[in-house]
Order: structure tokens, then sequence, then C-alpha cells
């Protein structure tokens, strides 16, 4: 009889601090997400149909997207999702680009008539200027996701790879 | 190829490294003045200061060609006097005339002390940057050490088997070494002076311990066992300082000078001295030459000798099929005859192409090369790693602590280029450490960007509510007639509201009193 009150004691006090630790120490939900988002690029160029890559990441985490939509990432970062996710290696969509070699966005200074209209665009705010005064991408922050190129009204931007823009950086 | 240079045999004091035997001459020759110098202005870690020269101008020698106020950015100085002829991105050609007047500097003072803020600034206008082959600025080493208790460590031991010029400079100048680490000590307020001696090396040894009492030095001096890589800063601090000194720090400290510990080459030491007491810019320096039989000369040469300038005068008999060096045969780099000396020159070596060199074969994990990394690191599980480029495994085997030696390459039964190997897998890890932090940036950056724009259409949504509702009311303009007596009406109100209010605060101080 003692024993039987001792074991039962036992499993509800258990039961009580497991249940507690369940709601305190709670699993991070966007874990996971975090973890996709962090083998992203974040180049932000929403190639992959969403707007930017924790968007692309989270849909990702729930299964609504593919882990091959991600063309700045390449086969490589194709690779790395598979391997997170325990999928198997799939080439990359070609329907939402190819893989390219990392560039940065140059404005031709003097062509800029100053609308604005890529800086608006620009996902990640290297671009600096103010409405009719010349524009210029501060090249650090550059990503190269091409959303500043389709709003420019007289095309002066230019995507040049970014091994030809270093110049002896020590 | 290096094993039928020389006999090595494994070194049983010092974990890994290689015993070599090679012997040189110790006395330093000199060259006939070159007809042109190129001097580059990137003879040390870190960009190249600013051009102060143009192209047509004379100068003298030891004129600084570069200026710059950042420690990291050391001048470069004309070490002939001649007329510049051109100038490329990063280096500038000088035809050198015929010097009339040899204007000898003479000593400004002997027994000469200088505060650290001097001799910093003296350092790194002289240009000094260490000569052992690693070019870090010195004036930078010394602005960086922040410790109370610091130690000098001095370098005395060649960092390559077929390197003699420390040897050299040692037994013909051990006084002035001497001096220059006295200048050190005094400025910086160093109270232990550790001189690393190789024990292949005694007559240097001899002269150096002559010279400190001679000059009134105390200084340790520690004899080594001539093992390469004994020369490694780290290799080198692990054989003469002791353990708790070096190990006491927490977290472990990687670097010297976090240790409190300044470590100088011997040849440093003596620009520093020709700089502080001559005010000599480094503009020339001791290499050794290895010619295609193996012999090794020691020759003072101007910075921006070209190659071929030495090669010629040398007579090292040298072909097309010849393979020029610098850096000695372990971990030399190719070089151009067109190249010139820098400040980190130590050594010219001429050899054949490594032709016969046996194709690479499978890792058959004998672990010898654990046995002679001096590092403690095992290069075979490295080596594994850097093949499929396991980024997580090579940091856990800690590739960042491999000082590219190149001793497991030699041991290798099957001949793998190991050192190549961990290079090019080192060079991957950075890369992509940047690109990681490049995309944090981004990441950042896109984040800040979303919140900023939720934050303003949030605005705007509230702004549009809040005025919705009072736009039809507020009447868009008041008849002008009305306009007079409304103010006063409102003047009136203000006023009585402010007489109450001064009258309930009277009344109130009242009561309180």
């Amino acid at each position: 009889m003692i024993g039987i009150f001792i074991i039962t004691a036992l499993a509800l006090i258990t039961g009580g601090v497991l249940g507690y630790a369940s709601t305190w120490f709670k699993d991070d939900e966007d874990s996971l997400v975090n973890q996709i988002d962090r083998l992203l690029p974040q180049t932000q160029c929403a190639q992959c149909g969403y707007p930017g890559c924790r968007p692309y990441a989270q849909a990702v985490a729930v299964g609504d997207a593919e882990i091959n939509q991600c063309p700045p990432g390449g086969e490589s970062g194709v690779a790395a999702l598979a391997n997170l996710l325990g999928k198997t290696v799939i080439p990359l969509n070609e329907e939402f680009g190819i893989e390219k070699p990392i560039a940065i966005a140059v404005i031709r200074e003097d062509e800029c008539i100053g609308c604005t209209l890529c800086i608006k665009a620009c996902p990640v705010d290297a671009i600096v200027g103010a409405a009719k005064l010349m524009h210029t991408v501060i090249t650090d922050h550059c990503t190269g996701c091409e959303l500043c190129v389709p709003p420019c009204p007289v095309d002066c931007i230019d995507l040049i790879p970014k091994a030809a823009t270093q110049v002896g950086a020590a | 190829m290096i094993s039928q240079l020389f006999n090595y045999k494994k070194n049983a004091t010092l974990h890994g490294g290689l015993r070599f035997t090679k012997a040189a001459s110790p006395s330093i020759e000199t060259l006939p003045t070159p007809d042109a110098l190129n001097i580059s202005l990137e003879q040390h870690r870190g960009a190249p200061a600013k051009l102060i020269v143009k192209k047509g101008d004379s100068v003298t020698k030891g004129q600084p060609l570069t200026f710059s106020e950042d420690l990291n950015q050391v001048p470069v100085h004309a070490s002939e006097a001649g007329i510049i002829s051109s100038i490329n991105q990063n280096c500038i050609s000088i035809t050198t005339q015929t010097q009339t007047d040899q204007r000898q500097a003479e000593p400004k003072q002997t027994g000469v002390t200088i505060s650290r803020e001097q001799l910093i600034k003296t350092l790194h206008q002289c240009g000094i940057v260490g000569m052992g082959g690693a070019g870090f600025p010195a004036a930078k080493k010394i602005a960086a050490l922040t410790n109370k208790d610091n130690l000098l460590l001095v370098n005395a031991a060649e960092c390559d088997p077929i390197i003699h010029c420390d040897d050299a400079l040692m037994q013909n100048h051990a006084n002035e070494i001497v001096l220059g680490i006295a200048l050190i000590t005094s400025a910086c307020d160093i109270g232990t002076i550790v001189i690393g001696v190789e024990d292949n090396k005694p007559e240097s040894q001899r002269a150096i311990r002559a010279a400190l009492t001679q000059q009134n030095v105390k200084a340790k001096i520690t004899t080594m066992p001539s093992v390469y890589p004994s020369g490694a800063e780290t290799i080198l601090a692990q054989l003469c300082i002791d353990h708790n000194r070096l190990n006491n720090s927490f977290p472990p400290a990687r670097r010297l000078s976090e240790k409190g510990i300044l470590s100088f080459n011997v040849a440093t030491c003596f620009a520093i001295y020709q700089a502080v007491i001559h005010g000599t810019p480094l503009i020339s320096r001791i290499t050794s030459i290895v010619d295609v039989q193996g012999n090794i000369r020691n020759f003072r040469v101007p910075i921006g000798t070209p190659i071929a300038h030495i090669l010629k005068h040398t007579k090292s008999n040298h072909t097309l099929q010849h393979q020029v060096t610098t850096g000695g045969h372990m971990m030399g780099t190719q070089i151009n005859l067109d190249d010139a000396i820098i400040k980190t020159s130590n050594c010219i070596a001429v050899r054949l192409p490594d032709s016969t060199a046996p194709a690479a074969r499978a890792c058959i994990r004998c672990g010898a090369c654990a046995d002679v990394c001096p590092e403690h690191l095992l290069p075979q599980q490295l080596h594994m790693h850097a093949t499929h480029f396991n980024e997580l495994s090579l940091h856990q085997y800690e590739i960042s602590n491999c000082i590219e030696c190149g001793c497991c390459d030699v041991v290798c039964p099957s001949h793998i280029p190991l050192t190549e190997s961990f290079q090019t897998a080192k060079q991957q890890l950075i890369e992509n450490q940047d690109a990681k932090n490049l995309a944090d940036i981004a990441k950042i950056r896109f984040e800040k960007r979303q919140y900023r724009l939720a934050n303003k259409t949030e605005l705007r949504t509230r702004k549009a509510a809040i005025k919705k509702p009072t736009m039809p009311d507020t009447p868009l303009t008041i008849i002008s007639s009305d306009q007079g007596q409304k103010k006063k009406q409102l003047i009136e109100a203000a006023l009585k509201r402010k007489e109450a209010k001064r009258k309930s605060t009277l009344q109130n101080s009242d009561n309180n009193k």
C-alpha cells in the first residue's frame, strides 16, 4: 500500500516538473526558420518568388517552397539546405534564375536623373541620393540583387562582377 | 626534393619540427649599385601609404617616397639617389645616379633615451617593419602593447634552413643589435629580455653575449635546438619563455602581444638602432643568396634591387629553366626576375623545378605528419577534412593554428602536398567567413528596412484614421468679420482661466502656511 502511494506521488511530482518544463523551456518555433535563413545568401533578391530571404525560409520550413529556388545560393546552397532538412540534393530550378558570379550594382552617375525609383527598390538601403540629385550605390552593402535595374527609367545601372571591383583591399 | 637537399632527422626536444644541417660563411658582401631600383609600395602587412613624389623628381638617398599618419600604412624610402623614371600602380622605379658627396650619417648621441611615443613615431617614419618575413609594422607592434608586465623576445633563429642572414648580422653587428634592444626596452619599460639563439650558431651567441656585457644590458640568452621551424614566432615563444607566462591567460591568447610579449627579429632590432641613432630609414637589408649548387652567401642589398641584377652579379649560373624563390626552401614562394628586393626578402634561392617529385598517393594514415607538426595538429585528419571541405571539422582540428611550415610535406611517405591543401582550405574558410559577414549585414539592413516601412504604413493609416472624422467639422475658412470677435473672446477666456488659476494657487499656499 505504501509502495503504491510513493510511486503515485513520484509520478505526480515528475509529471508536474515535466509539464512545467515543457511550458517554460518551450522549443523555439522559429528555430528551423532561423536555421534555414542562416544558410541563405541574404541577397534579398526575391528571385525565389518570396519578398526576401526570410519569407522564403518560412515557406521552406512549412513545406510551401522547394529548396532549389534560390539562384544566388547556387548548387552549394541547395546542398546545404538538403543537408539541414534531410532531403535529397536536387538541381537548381531554372525557372527562378541561374547561378551567376556575385556582382554589385554601379550607377553611371552622369546619366542618373535623380528619380529615386532605385532607392525605393533597394531591399538593403544600399543606394543613397535625393530627388533630382545624383544617386550612388554603397558598394560595401550592395548584394547584387538586381532589383534596382528594372525601375530605372534611363537604364543607367550596371551590374559588375565583384571580383573586378575589388582593388587591393587589404 | 627537399629531403634530397638536406639530411634531416627527427628532433627529440621540441614536439615536431625537423633538424637540417647547412652551414654558411658569416661574411656580408656587397653588390655594385644597380642602374635602376624598383621600390614596391606594398612591402608590409597593410595598405600602402600615399605617394608624395611624382615622375621626374630627383630624390636623395633615404628620402621618403610615401607618407601616411596611419601606422598600418608604412612609408617607403629611396634606397639610392636618383631620378624617378616611372610610377606604376604599386611600384616606383628610380634610375640611380652616382652621388658625389657620400654623406655618412654620424651617430646623434650614444647613450640616447627615447620616449615610447617618439619611438613609435620614428619607427613609422623610417618605415621599419618586421624583417623576419611577415612584415608587420614595428610601430604598430609597439603601439599595440597594452600589458603592464611586458617581455621582449628577440628572435635570433633563422626561419628557414637555407637562410643565414641573421647569423651574419649577429656576427658582424652584435653591438648595434644590443643597442637596438636597449632602446626598445627603455622606451617601452620592458623588464625582461629573452634572446633565442639556435645551438648551431655558437659564434653568434658569443658575439651577442660579448655585446651584452659591453653595453651593460641584462638579457637571458636561450639556446634552443636548431630545429626547423623554431624561427616561427609562436614556436620560438614555446621554446624560450616559461610556460606559466605563456599559458596563464584565459581564454588562451593566441597572439603573443595579448600575452604581453613583444617579439622582434634581430634584423628589426638592428634597423631600429639605425633609425633612432643614425636617423637612417630602412633602405637596405641583408639577404641570403642561394645559388644552383646550394652555396649560401649573404649580401647587403638596397631595397628595390632587381632580382636579375643580384643573380647577374652573384654569378649564380641560372638558366631559364631554374626557379627563383624568396623566403627559403620550406615556405618560399616563386618570384620573377623582374621582381625586386623588398623589406621582408630574407632569402633569394635559385633551384631546379621539382620535376622528379613523385605523384601523390593516398594517405596511409601512418601519422608521420602528426609527429613532426610543431603546432601539435593532426595533418592527416586536416587533410581529410580539407579535401571534403568540412568546415566544422576543420575548425575543430584547429586549421587556423597551422603555420604552413611544410614539415608534414617533407615526411609524408605518400608525397601528399599537405601544406598546399591547408592553404587553399584556409583561403576558402576566409572567403566563406567574409561572405557570411556580408550576408549578416545585408540581413540586418533588410530587417531594419522592413521595420521602417511597416512603421511608416502604420503611421500613415493611423493619421488617416484620426483625420477623417474631423475633416467635415472644421470649416476651411473663417469669415473675416467673425474672426476678430472670436479671437477677443478666446483671449478673454484664457485670461479668466489664468486669473482663476493664480487665485487657487495663492489660496493653496495660504492654506499651507
